[in-house]
């Protein structure tokens, strides 16, 4: 009997298909090979065998009995080789590609996920940056790929899943601050979109680091691409699977600024004594006054007022009383050095999972449930996560094919802390200048948010300018809750062993409500406030690909070629409601604003059609050559130029099989390639408009918009230049991977900041050339394999970036991207500056004046320092490289791995630090209480200062002056233990006939930490403006370390 | 596909048309308001005004060389504007308005920074983002910019304006000031007129021009009521900036020893009330007394005892401002918006008429000044106010001109950087030097820093404008009419 056989190979491990697997039929002529999906037809008779061969996997011989089968391919370790999905979701053997890419598979960061998709990164990929969002579980984590290749833009990789790009954007509330304080709302972190993935879905994640891995997604991969691809049905002897996880992690501050317990509020002038918290000036609360003695007594905010219930800080019940709170009978002046860590929860993050799949030669499924709760380190703070996500594919004819993938995520959280500069955020109230001084009792404000008598309408705080921290958390929330579908579904049709079409679609659609809600009585809103955000997102990409594959013919070239298009759309609307002020507490609804409301809706669109075709040859499976091309057409730039090509070629050759080696060296591969990727514009930044202001008393107001457009714009291209080897020696014993690249960005699109002499503040214009270069090491080591079971991995991933400004438009030599302020005080801002011939990355901002010796010129005692016109360069807030350790042991049925983080180099600023030292409130400021200080240096005649200052000048106004960047700058370099697991796995869990397995495990991240500050973890991220930046450690939530347990049941 | 990237890429949030009258609300929304905000967070400190106690926020208000950069940016987006809004119309009274809005921002620019980018200015929506810098001469006397031709020019459109140019939607729908009054329009005109008149009459011969506008009295500001002030909303984002602020920012704002001197001597009582409360050592006192009040000295910080001895500003500029102290009468007169007041304009005709630069008699216009300041901030007490020895005009013409632009000073309070301008130009009232606290070496400086983006993006230009100033963007360099 004639069979039509339908067949399909599979990778026995990872489950992806194999393209180009040699089908042979034993008992006659019949060949072929498989697809680009793995699959393959002919004809055979009943009851024959056939032979599946392809180099790197073990050849696999099976009976046929039906017309379907699909067959499992070992692989083969002696012949090294592996399968990474590459652009556009096509799987490929590593050894045939030009370029460089690195992928983690489920297993490595299965037991122990990140919360943050993101950070299953650090420490695993070489070339990737990824740095940590400074707001706890749920803030943005920042990936930079290779460098950043544009000023402008967030210079973010594209996040695809299946092939179809999804949203990970971080879209910021506006941060609204004036010089009017009622209305300040200040920022919050809302967390990057991936971050809404959960890990336990995702089967592999590739990181697409080159131009040429890139190429095929076009304009927004231009920073790279990170491919997830989601978890696929597996056949478990015909039965239903299930994968049950569970993990709970208890997270604890991994560093805490250090407290001096000894000298309470007073800024050396005058001490401190509450006197009625409105018209007081109890600004003078740096730790410069009274030593705790333990007999002082002062009256204090907490301080009884004798025959009544109040206290001091009862003002509103006292002044109707007419008592003056400043009659008050004094109290004992304490230290409260742990107010900070007593503020601080136990974080706990529990994480569950279901999921269910099986898989048939008619096709598979995978469906999963899972959850997040975190509770935050911030009282009150929290984020949690619920995800369904379906996957399944049927065989639906012979020819064809349906994939689906359907992922609905809930997001919610009660209160994202704002974080940053100002009142709104607590960090701000405890390490702000002027933070929460030594001898204010917290419990005081734990037990009592509000004045006697005053619930829900005056606070009861300490001091004029800072809100009781508990009213900050608990009142003045910022909740979000966000629903979001993403799902893709593609039709494959395979005509004949030659011919393939592929048509899929996918979507990523969520809606973000936000809603900010402010207490009466708290210092930016006297009468409450209220806010709603609310961010919707759709994104499509439909595409097509054709392929024709000619792999019955002559071995020794093959080919397939490819065309296809895609149409990607994108509408984003923004809306926000704003009422600054309310008639009645504790009513968050706008029908209780009473005042005008000021609406804003943005809407943003966007759409890029693309062509594209490519071409995988290969010479005896030897040589490989992949071109590709791609034409673009934005909507974003303007017609008569809104389309840009880029093409790209990379070329492997596997040396070790094209000539005699040494024995050691089990394999190599040379490979390089070139590449280009195009950038389009912003939405909307081609032509000039003039937009609303506020209205005045009802009256509208239209302004020309500051930001000029630019009806030339160009699309910006980046090329790279890649080279690299990979070999193997003594077997799988060692291995190196070794890439260089230098990657040229031109026409880069850059809001140009211009004088507002030419009437504008920014211009859109192309013209910056940036150029990063680097390289990557990846060194394997299998260093103890015993016949005991004893095994020992270990790799090294090592990445160095060096980028550069070469050019600027227009003949500019130097100007200012980013400025990090303290709300509107320029003076003191770290400024990141462009500077034609310098690093990318270089941080400016003013510094002691030195004399030709370099030390410091003194006047009067206090250093003088630089104007801010004459801001210098602090440093580069790059890594000069970052070294991961990864290891895993196993012994029978346990197994260990843990991963180091190195990061070595750069520089950043400490806000926090400027606040420990301006108000005397870090342990370092001790120095010098006594005796006064006289400061290293020399004065502008040369001789040496002699002059003392007291300890507050010194710390207020002196060496720490906050207008001296200097002082609180950094080494960025830090060594991190980023994970540890230790699991035990259990098999046949339900009896020895079962295939149960489970498998517990002891987890943590974020163990050690190993850095110059002492007080803060280098490792977070400035929010500013609506802008994530590197550089600045800007109050952030402290770090945690998180310990735990995990286990997962499968059946 | 050109027609859908057309329609996709065509913006949904802003328009690309501009409307005469939402644009012309705005310049004087902006102007007004900015003049209002700069002063009370700098303006006010560099006139001494006031005092800030606490060395965290106040080193630029202790002169310390800086750029107030905000302020230069806001002036350049009203000015282009202004200037957009003086090609958009065909309306005279339009133009002129646009005229007047664009001078007067033209005028804060030199007035604080010296030589401005001027003449090119203002040109980036034809890409060029650059400009060259303009000695102060020409930012005054330019023919085709220039403020004084300009407001020349701006005063015979007005008069040229038919009533219906008044009337239309573009002009009285827009007009946020005047409500369309062309009688106040043009007194705001002549007004600024004399007022940059009067600041260049050292370098130029004004007198002509200034007698001209003198004797044309029905095209003056006619009353104190009259005056180019905007009253501000109490809701944000125009209020007033100090009545929302954090009370623990706004505590920290005393009264200038330099101002309290001058309320004391004079016997100012009335306005001293009308601004400031009594301090805190007094804070329960129901009678008046001057002691009860105080001013501070320019400080690093402030010690106890100063703190608690001087005034801070009273209930009407703090919201949530609570103070145990009697007395303070709720008066919104004090935090309006102003450009140039009634009372200012007959300072400077009395001032004029000291100099002989225009006939009449000084003291007359004193006199209106004086009564017009009370007036304005609707105090009565005026005429005893003005029967003080220490404020009846004296002969002495040393004397007489000490007084008019301390009472021009007195009446400027809250008006952007006028005091400090003033006192450049003629070194009234004295200000105190500030001793070690001040961080200019004990000098009072000329100007401020060109911002950033002039010294990096128009780097030629700068440092051409440097080498002018001998070499470095120094704040004690003095401009034309300051030399």
């Amino acid at each position: 009997q004639k069979l039509k056989l339908i067949g399909k190979v599979i990778d026995a491990e990872s489950k992806f298909p194999i393209i180009g697997v040699d089908i042979k039929v034993n008992n006659g002529n019949g060949k072929t090979a498989t697809d680009s999906i793995g699959e393959f037809s002919v004809a055979i008779d009943k009851g024959n065998t056939l032979t599946a061969s392809i180099l790197g996997y073990k050849n696999k011989t099976v009976a046929i009995q039906q017309d379907t089968v699909t067959i499992f391919l070992q692989q083969d370790p002696k012949q090294l080789t592996d399968v990474v999905v590459t652009a556009l979701g096509i799987s490929r053997q590593t050894r045939a590609l030009g370029y460089s890419v690195q992928s983690l598979s489920n297993k490595q960061f299965a037991t122990n996920p990140a919360p943050n998709l993101v950070n299953d990164l650090s420490g695993k990929v070489a070339g990737v940056q990824i740095t940590n969002g400074g707001a706890g579980v749920g803030s943005t984590s920042r990936i930079v790929i290779r460098g950043e290749t544009s000023l402008s833009g967030t210079n973010q990789p594209l996040f695809v899943v299946d092939g179809v790009p999804i949203n990970n954007e971080t879209y910021f509330n506006d941060a609204i601050e004036g010089d009017a304080n009622q209305g300040t709302w200040a920022e919050t972190d809302w967390g990057n979109g991936a971050a809404d993935i959960n890990p336990n879905d995702i089967a592999s994640i590739s990181v697409l680091k080159g131009g040429a891995a890139a190429a095929l997604y076009g304009s927004r991969a231009a920073n790279g691409a990170i491919v997830l691809t989601t978890k696929k049905g597996s056949k478990h002897n015909g039965e239903v699977g299930v994968t049950i996880t569970t993990g709970t992690t208890f997270e604890n501050p991994l560093r805490l600024p250090k407290i001096q317990g000894e000298y309470g509020a007073g800024n050396g002038t005058a001490d401190y004594h509450y006197t009625n918290g409105t018209n007081s000036y109890e600004n003078n609360i740096g730790n410069f006054g009274h030593k705790f003695d333990g007999s002082y007594k002062v009256v204090q905010f907490n301080s009884p007022v004798a025959g009544t219930p109040y206290e001091a800080g009862d003002v509103v019940a006292l002044k109707a009383a007419g008592i003056d709170p400043s009659t008050a009978t004094p109290t004992l002046w304490e230290a409260h050095p742990d107010n900070f860590k007593n503020f601080l929860q136990t974080g706990i993050t529990n994480t569950n999972n279901v999921s269910i799949s099986n898989a048939t030669d008619k096709g598979s499924y995978n469906f999963s449930f899972g959850n997040m709760v975190n509770k935050g380190l911030l009282p009150n703070s929290d984020y949690n996560r619920y995800s369904l996500a379906f996957r399944a594919e049927n065989h639906l004819t012979d020819k064809l094919t349906l994939n689906v993938f359907l992922n609905y995520i809930n997001t919610f959280s009660h209160e994202r802390p704002n974080i940053g500069y100002g009142s709104e955020s607590v960090m701000y109230s405890f390490f702000g200048v002027d933070g929460m001084p030594v001898n204010v009792d917290l419990n005081a404000l734990k037990n009592k948010r509000w004045q006697y008598g005053q619930d829900n309408r005056t606070q009861f705080n300490y001091w004029a300018n800072h809100d009781n921290p508990y009213v900050t958390m608990y009142e003045n929330t910022n909740s979000f809750k966000k629903n979001r579908f993403l799902g893709n579904a593609s039709l494959n049709y395979a005509f004949n062993p030659h011919w393939n079409l592929m048509v899929r679609t996918g979507s990523d659609f969520y809606q973000d409500n936000r809603e900010g809600k402010r207490a009466f009585g708290t210092l930016r809103f006297p009468s409450g406030g209220f806010r709603t955000d609310d961010i919707t997102y759709f994104e499509n990409n439909t595409d097509f690909l054709v392929t024709y594959n000619n792999n019955t013919a002559n071995k020794d070239f093959e080919y397939k070629i490819s065309a296809g298009a895609n149409r990607f759309m994108q509408n984003i609307t923004y809306s926000r409601n704003v009422a600054n002020s309310l008639i009645v507490p504790d009513l968050y609804n706008f029908s209780n604003a009473s005042t005008y409301l000021t609406p804003e809706l943005v809407k943003q669109n966007k759409e890029i059609y693309s062509a594209y075709a490519f071409a995988n040859l290969s010479y005896k499976r030897l040589l490989y050559l992949d071109v590709t091309a791609r034409n673009d057409w934005s909507s974003t730039l303007p017609i008569d130029h809104n389309t840009y090509f880029y093409p790209s070629a990379s070329l492997s050759a596997i040396i070790s099989n094209m000539v005699h080696l040494p024995s050691a060296i089990s394999y190599l591969k040379l490979r390089g390639s070139v590449a280009q990727s195009g950038m389009d514009a912003t939405p909307y930044s081609i032509m000039n408009t003039y937009t609303t202001n506020n209205p005045f008393d009802g009256s509208p107001l239209t302004t020309a918009n500051s930001i000029l457009a630019n009806n030339n714009l160009k699309a910006a291209k980046t090329t790279t230049t890649e080279f690299g080897f990979e070999s193997h020696f003594f077997g799988n014993l060692f291995g190196i991977d070794f890439t260089y690249y230098n990657n040229n960005t031109v026409n880069d699109i850059i809001q140009l900041p211009v004088p507002a002499s030419s009437g504008y503040s920014n211009a859109y214009v192309n013209g910056g050339k940036i150029n990063n270069r680097g390289i990557e090491i990846l060194l394997t080591a299998n260093p103890i394999r015993t016949e005991n079971g004893l095994n020992w991995t270990t790799s090294f991933n090592f990445s160095h970036n060096v980028g550069y400004v070469r050019s600027l438009p227009d003949g500019i030599t130097t100007y200012k991207y980013l400025d990090i302020t303290q709300y509107d005080r320029t003076q003191r801002s770290i400024q990141y500056n462009a500077v034609v011939g310098e690093r990318l990355g270089n941080m400016y901002g003013r510094v002691f004046e030195r004399d030709a010796n370099g030390k410091i010129i003194y006047s009067n005692g206090l250093p003088t320092y630089t104007g801010e016109d004459n801001r210098k360069l602090l440093g580069n807030y790059h890594p000069d490289f970052i070294l991961g350790w990864n290891n895993d042991f196993t012994l029978k049925n346990w197994d260990l791995g843990f991963t180091w983080d190195l990061h070595k180099g750069g520089k950043y600023y400490s806000y926090t630090e400027l606040g420990l030292y301006n108000d005397g409130l870090g342990k370092n400021t001790l120095a010098g209480r006594e005796t006064g200080i006289i400061g290293d240096g020399v004065n502008a005649d040369g001789t040496a200062n002699t002059t003392s200052v007291s300890a507050a000048t010194w710390y207020q106004s002196g060496y720490y002056n906050a207008n001296i960047a200097e002082p609180f700058m950094y080494n960025l370099t830090y060594l991190k233990l980023r994970e540890v697991n230790l699991g035990y796995n259990f098999n046949h869990v339900f009896g020895p006939s079962s295939n149960a397995g489970l498998k517990v495990a002891f987890i943590a991240r974020n163990v050690l930490l190993f850095t110059q500050n002492k007080d803060v973890d280098p490792e977070t991220l400035a929010l500013r403006g609506s802008q994530v930046m590197p550089g600045v450690e800007f109050l952030s939530v402290p770090s945690s370390r998180s310990i735990g347990f995990s286990a997962t049941l499968h059946f | 596909c050109n027609k859908e990237f057309e329609k996709t890429n065509t913006n949904p949030n802003n328009i690309e048309v501009t409307d005469a009258k939402t644009l012309f609300s705005n310049v004087i929304v902006s102007e007004f308001y900015n003049n209002a905000s700069n002063a009370w967070s700098l303006g006010n400190a560099y006139s001494q005004y006031i005092t800030n106690s606490y060395s965290y926020y106040n080193q630029p208000l202790r002169y310390q060389a800086e750029s107030n950069s905000t302020f230069w940016d806001q002036l350049y987006y009203s000015a282009r504007d202004a200037n957009i809004l003086y090609s958009a119309t065909t309306n005279p009274a339009v133009e002129a308005a646009a005229l007047t809005l664009r001078s007067y921002a033209f005028a804060q620019l030199t007035e604080i920074w010296g030589n401005i980018p001027f003449k090119n200015a203002l040109n980036g929506s034809q890409a060029e983002f650059t400009s060259t810098f303009d000695t102060q001469e020409t930012v005054y006397t330019d023919n085709d910019r220039g403020i004084l031709p300009c407001l020349k020019r701006a005063d015979s459109l007005f008069s040229l304006a038919t009533t219906a140019d008044f009337n239309s939607t573009e002009f009285a729908g827009g007009d946020l000031l005047f409500s369309g009054n062309s009688t106040k329009w043009r007194g705001f005109v002549n007004a600024l007129r004399l007022r940059y008149l009067m600041r260049v009459s050292a370098k130029i011969d004004v007198s002509s021009e200034m007698q001209t506008i003198a004797s044309n009295t029905a095209t003056l500001i006619q009353d104190a009521n009259s005056g180019a002030i905007l009253t501000l909303p109490s809701t944000t984002p125009y209020n007033f900036p100090s009545t929302t602020a954090r009370s623990g920012d706004y505590t920290i704002i005393f009264m200038n020893d330099l101002l309290y001197n001058t309320f004391k001597n004079t016997g100012d009582a009335n306005r001293m009330g009308a601004y400031f409360a009594a301090n805190s050592n007094n804070s329960t006192a129901t009678t008046f007394d001057f002691n009860y009040y105080g001013g501070m000295p320019m400080v690093t910080d402030a010690t106890t005892a100063q703190a608690s001895s001087a005034s801070l500003f009273n209930a009407n500029f703090n919201s949530s401002y609570s103070t145990y102290a009697g007395g303070a009468t709720s008066n919104s007169n004090v935090i309006r918006a102003k450009i140039i007041s009634y009372s200012e304009q007959e300072f400077i005709l009395a001032e004029a008429a000291l100099k002989g630069l225009i006939s009449g008699t000084a003291s007359t216009y004193y006199n209106a000044g004086v009564l017009g300041a009370y007036t304005e901030l609707a105090l009565s007490g005026g005429s005893n106010y003005l029967a003080n020895a220490n404020v009846t005009l004296s002969s002495n013409s040393a004397t007489a001109l000490n007084q008019i632009i301390t009472q021009k000073w007195l009446n400027n309070l809250g008006n952007s950087f006028e005091g400090w301008i003033e006192y450049r130009r003629t070194g009234y009232p004295i200000f105190s030097t500030g001793g070690s606290a001040n961080l200019d070496n004990g000098k009072i400086p000329y100007r401020f820093l060109y911002p950033d983006d002039e010294r990096t993006i128009n780097s030629t230009n700068y440092n051409t404008a440097v080498q002018l100033m001998g070499g470095t963007d120094d704040t004690n360099y003095k401009g034309w009419w300051d030399n």
